[in-house]
């Protein structure tokens, strides 16, 4: 007797192309190092997890909404920058995936397309961080926070003086930057980072990875359980 | 034995908001007999900053750093837990994956650096507990902290996201630190827990509730004294109790010291020497009851 197998067809393969990404997964493993097909999706790092209470995704539905190319949906979440990168979810994962490490690629994709939630301080907390290591190779905290403060909401700076006095008068704080004396190196290895991440996405370009930097806005949204 | 020396890596805040840290860590290791070199000219190791917007990024200036600690010829000594999880995990990937090692080798090339991967990388508190060895502390100890109730707090990152020394769920050996100082270590169950210190610029809320829970749990305890491996976890569990009065009604007053500290007192080792008094909330009452 023969019987005609039905190839599977998942769910999330019926998904239109403007809503699924299909290049998404592999992007993700790409840069994380991680491989989110591993994900047996037992909800592990989510119960592990000490901010899934604040996340619009748990980390595990993240991983499902990886996996099925939400692109836009994921680095559009709160959920993202929810994650304190504490590493819990990483060392109890069963199946060894450092969600830590995919957490913070979804994060440095979404900052690069562009996705930055206007709602969320952090994106601004961490450009500001590198603002200050490009100009000075070493942080500052003082420098960090004031820098931080100006580009969100600028009276925070009076929230934050007496912390930064306290420190003064307590002789912990240099109140001046520290710098590291190569400064020029570090921009240079800073600029060999650009370049060597540029050539790789003109290579995957090549061999066909679709190379998406622009938010599409579709606005629609998948319901992953 | 030969002493024990080491190419030490301070980190950003030891230049900025945890100037006591660095100074304890320099009078505690040398009165062990354990001496510390700085990294010649280290810059920042991104920090998880920079991790989380340029993970590429993150590891290059970690590669630049291992690089630079490799030359000296010496292993590398890091007492913050966040660039102990940076430049710690870099290495091992470095070695350990191929694309990684391609990619942050071209990266160094363009700033003429090298790095072999042959050094190894170890937080302050194991190079007290594993490289020198609990005896030998045992019998460096002068003034033994008896009577002193203490709780240790590892923070995120001594033990994750993996350590070699350490159980990532159950870490000991600050306990066991601590345990041959004479104090007496009390169980403390948060002590792994992340306390949003990384948040408190940018989402407060969620961090003083986290920073409040750990206190709390210290002082239901009965711990004089909170001890932290990590500047940034000291700074944050030491510094907010004000806001955390306004938020949450309830003032804690058990003071956070660095395990170097602690370490130094028992040592018999001055107070000043120590940075003791550099703390917001005060410890000296405290360690007056002894
Ligand atoms: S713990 Fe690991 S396997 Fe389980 S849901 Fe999370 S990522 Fe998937
Ligand atoms: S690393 Fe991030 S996702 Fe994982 S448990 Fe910590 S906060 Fe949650």
């Amino acid at each position: 007797m023969v019987v005609a197998i039905e190839p599977v067809v998942t769910q999330r393969e019926l998904l239109p192309e403007e809503i699924r990404n299909p290049y998404f997964p592999a992007e993700v493993e790409d840069i994380s190092g991680q491989s989110v097909w591993a994900c047996m999706q037992c909800g592990t790092c989510s119960g592990s997890c000490q901010f899934a209470e604040q996340m619009d995704y748990t980390p595990r539905r993240i991983m499902e909404m990886v996996r099925t190319g939400l692109r836009e949906q994921v680095l559009a979440s709160k959920a993202i920058w929810y994650c304190a990168s504490c590493y819990s979810c990483t060392v109890r994962c069963p199946r060894g995936i450092q969600v830590t490490r995919v957490m913070m690629t979804l994060k440095s994709l979404a900052l690069r397309a562009g996705y930055v939630n206007p709602r969320e301080d952090a994106p601004a907390f961490y450009d500001s961080f590198l603002r200050v290591l490009r100009m000075f190779g070493r942080v500052h905290e003082p420098t960090l926070v004031a820098a931080y403060a100006l580009r969100t909401r600028p009276t925070r700076v009076l929230g934050m003086m007496p912390m930064a006095l306290g420190l003064v008068r307590r002789g912990r704080m240099a109140p001046l930057p520290d710098r590291t004396r190569s400064l020029g190196e570090v921009r240079r290895l800073m600029e060999a980072v650009e370049r060597v991440r540029t050539s790789e996405s003109a290579g995957a370009r090549e061999v066909g990875v679709r190379a998406q930097s622009e938010p599409r806005a579709t606005g629609q949204e998948v319901v992953v359980r | 034995m030969n002493r024990l020396r080491y190419a030490f890596y301070p980190g950003c805040t030891a230049h900025a908001s945890a100037r006591d840290y660095t100074r304890s860590t320099y009078a505690t290791f040398q009165a062990l007999g354990i001496e510390l070199e700085e990294v010649p000219d280290w810059c920042c190791c991104g920090s998880t900053a920079v991790s989380n917007v340029d993970p590429l990024l993150g590891m290059a200036l970690c590669a630049r750093n291992l690089a630079l600690a490799e030359s000296t010829g010496l292993d590398l000594a890091v007492t913050c837990n966040a660039c102990y999880a940076n430049l710690a995990p870099t290495l091992e990937a470095y070695r350990e994956e191929r694309r990684v090692r391609d990619r942050l080798q071209r990266v160094l090339d363009a700033v003429d650096r090298h790095l072999e991967g042959e050094i190894a990388v170890k937080h302050g508190v194991h190079i007290l507990t594993r490289d020198l060895g609990l005896p030998r502390v045992e019998e460096h100890v002068r003034r033994p902290l008896d009577g002193l109730k203490v709780v240790p707090y590892y923070g995120c990152l001594l033990s994750r996201p993996r350590n070699p020394y350490e159980d990532p769920e159950n870490p000991t050996s600050l306990d066991e630190l601590l345990c041959v100082l004479g104090a007496e270590v009390l169980p403390f169950e948060r002590k792994t827990k992340c306390c949003g210190g990384s948040f408190m610029n940018t989402k407060e809320e969620v961090a003083l509730r986290l920073t409040f829970e750990i206190l709390e749990e210290a002082r239901e305890r009965g711990a004089h004294v909170i001890v932290a491996a990590c500047p940034l976890c000291q700074l944050n569990l030491d510094a907010y109790r004000a806001k955390l009065r306004a938020r949450f009604g309830t003032y804690h007053d058990t003071p956070v010291l660095y395990f170097t500290q602690v370490v130094g007192l028992a040592l018999g080792l001055d107070r000043n020497d120590l940075a003791i008094g550099q703390s917001f909330v005060p410890a000296d009452r405290v360690l007056g009851l002894r």
